[in-house]
């Protein structure tokens, strides 16, 4: 699937030891984005996040391409789906070399295209810290709404950290 | 538990399983015609009997009809095919024979489609049937169900290949 | 190689890992095709995966799974199924998909022709049908070649990138047929 600027495929084995070198190792970052403590992970790691997996209904793992060089940007994820109340998450990591490019934006379309268009989601919801302002300005340029924070949600190195819930209904969504 | 103005629909029971499989799958002909399958003979307690208890699944949802003036056991009801991406299902049901002739099929259905509609949310209800069962058609008709046309020969039924007559019924704000 | 079940146009012949990637990248990659075809929703697929509807899988008493191959220069064109194959009621469905670059030139009406064959003078079959979205006048067209008749409108049932489309039934029975 292609936006403006990313397509979206499957993961490839090949996108595997990127994505765990510049995702996983980056302990701080990944704090950030899991909800899950680090741990040191081996490489070819069941535990790995971003290892290739069968397909399920409940998540539908992306490899980011761009698409002017065709080079792997990072990883989207729409997870959590549920098919009774017609919803699910973003989740978004763009490799460092990648960011602040509006790939963001771009990656959060296609996954609501995905999600509104091929799957007849509902609506589309995204979390994030409420610090994380990259994150929070691609969900609202999509016309995301604020709509709640969690407080002191997350644990992130060392301490307790603000979590915002902003979310996007089909009728709302503008292609 | 749905309640109908007939019927209500509930859980399976332990109780209901030896009566089912010997009213409803013991009935060789009514088996035969209704359920697309061959006929075979069924030990108490066999894996493969229809009426049998099961965990609740998301493409399942299997009912007992019991009678609302009497609270007595009056067949079973199911909605099967879920398929929560197309939003569709598909109604079964089967009556003990003493409760035929009633208008519990209707009611059956009705019930059967405010569950799917309602609490599953989903868009489209289907259901189909030997072209001469006309008890069945009726229910159909009066729970609202379009006739959308008809499988010619699709049915193996006791010797003939008999034509199925398939409906459907959408949501109300579809 | 001639292996397998001859049109005029194309061979059926059954899967060759080599197919896989080809069917997997040209078929299931392409997400609004699939839509169409498929009543399961798109997921992305890694190479290789278990889920894959185009994988080498041992033969079963359900389904017939098919590559479909040009006669002139052996080249994959497609897949091609007989599948519910219902040995009670002697019935089962076609399914089909061709490669883009193999669309249009009446190949599906000679995949359709060599399945009925397969149907219901290879196995027996009674009854034979084909499940298609009513705007798809492609797939239409071969089966009324074929002689299959429209038989049931199932209205909005199928979920197709955005709206509910119907979906219309056509059946062909063993006497109707003429090969």
């Amino acid at each position: 699937m292609t936006g403006g600027l990313v397509l979206l495929r499957a993961r490839i084995e090949s996108d595997v030891p990127v994505l765990e070198t510049q995702l996983h190792d980056d302990v701080a970052g990944d704090a950030r984005s899991t909800g899950v403590a680090w741990r040191p992970m081996s490489p070819g790691s069941q535990a790995s996040m971003d290892r290739v997996t069968e397909p399920t209904d409940r998540a539908a793992p992306f490899s980011v391409l761009t698409l002017a060089e065709d080079t792997l940007a990072g990883v989207a994820v729409l997870w959590d789906i549920s098919w009774q109340n017609r919803s699910g998450h973003v989740g978004l990591d763009l490799l460092p070399g990648f960011r602040g490019n509006g790939l963001g934006t771009d990656v959060v379309r296609v996954l609501c295209h995905y999600g509104f268009v091929v799957l007849g989601l509902h609506r589309i919801q995204i979390d994030t810290l409420t610090d994380n302002h990259a994150m929070i300005r691609v969900a609202q340029r999509v016309g995301f709404q604020h709509e709640a924070v969690h407080r002191r949600a997350a644990w992130v190195m060392g301490e307790f950290l603000d979590e915002v819930v902003l979310g996007l209904l089909a009728r709302e969504w503008n292609p | 538990m749905l309640r109908g103005e007939l019927v209500v629909l509930r859980a399976r029971l332990e109780a209901d399983v030896p009566i089912l499989e010997d009213e409803l799958h013991g009935d060789v002909v009514g088996t035969s015609r209704s359920s697309g399958r061959p006929w075979w003979p069924l030990s108490p307690g066999a894996e493969a009997s229809r009426y049998r208890i099961t965990e609740p699944s998301d493409k399942e949802a299997r009912f007992s009809v019991v009678e609302l003036a009497t609270d007595t056991l009056a067949g079973a009801a199911v909605l099967n095919e879920i398929d929560t991406y197309g939003r569709s299902a598909n109604i079964g049901l089967m009556l003990r024979p003493a409760f035929r002739g009633k208008g519990f099929g209707t009611d059956i259905v009705r019930v059967l489609c405010d569950y799917a509609f309602t609490v599953l949310g989903l868009h489209r209800v289907a259901m189909d049937t030997l072209a001469d069962n006309h008890a069945m058609i009726s229910a159909a008709r009066k729970a609202g169900f379009t006739q959308e046309g008809v499988l010619r020969e699709a049915a193996w039924t006791l010797g003939t290949f008999q034509d199925l007559v398939q409906f459907g019924r959408l949501a109300d704000n579809a | 190689m001639t292996g397998g079940l001859h049109g005029n146009l194309v061979r059926l012949r059954a899967r060759h890992e080599a197919d896989v990637p080809i069917l997997d990248t040209e078929l299931h990659g392409d997400v609004a095709g699939n839509a169409r075809g498929s009543r399961r929703p798109w997921r992305p697929m890694s190479p290789g995966a278990q889920a894959s509807m185009n994988r080498v899988a041992e033969p079963t008493d359900r389904a017939a799974p098919f590559s479909v191959v040009t006669l002139g220069d052996d080249e994959l064109a497609g897949e091609a199924a007989l599948w519910g194959i219902n040995t009670l009621g002697r019935s089962a469905h076609i399914g089909m998909a061709l490669r883009p670059a193999y669309r249009g030139k009446g190949l599906g009406t000679d995949v359709v022709r060599v399945l009925c064959h397969y149907g219901f003078t290879v196995l027996g079959l009674h009854r034979i049908q084909i499940d298609t979205l009513t705007d798809n006048h492609a797939m239409i067209r071969a089966a009324e070649r074929a002689g299959f008749q429209r038989e049931v409108i199932h209205r909005q049932t199928v979920w197709v990138m955005g709206e509910f489309l119907d979906e219309l039934i056509l059946g062909l029975l063993a006497r109707e047929w003429t090969p």
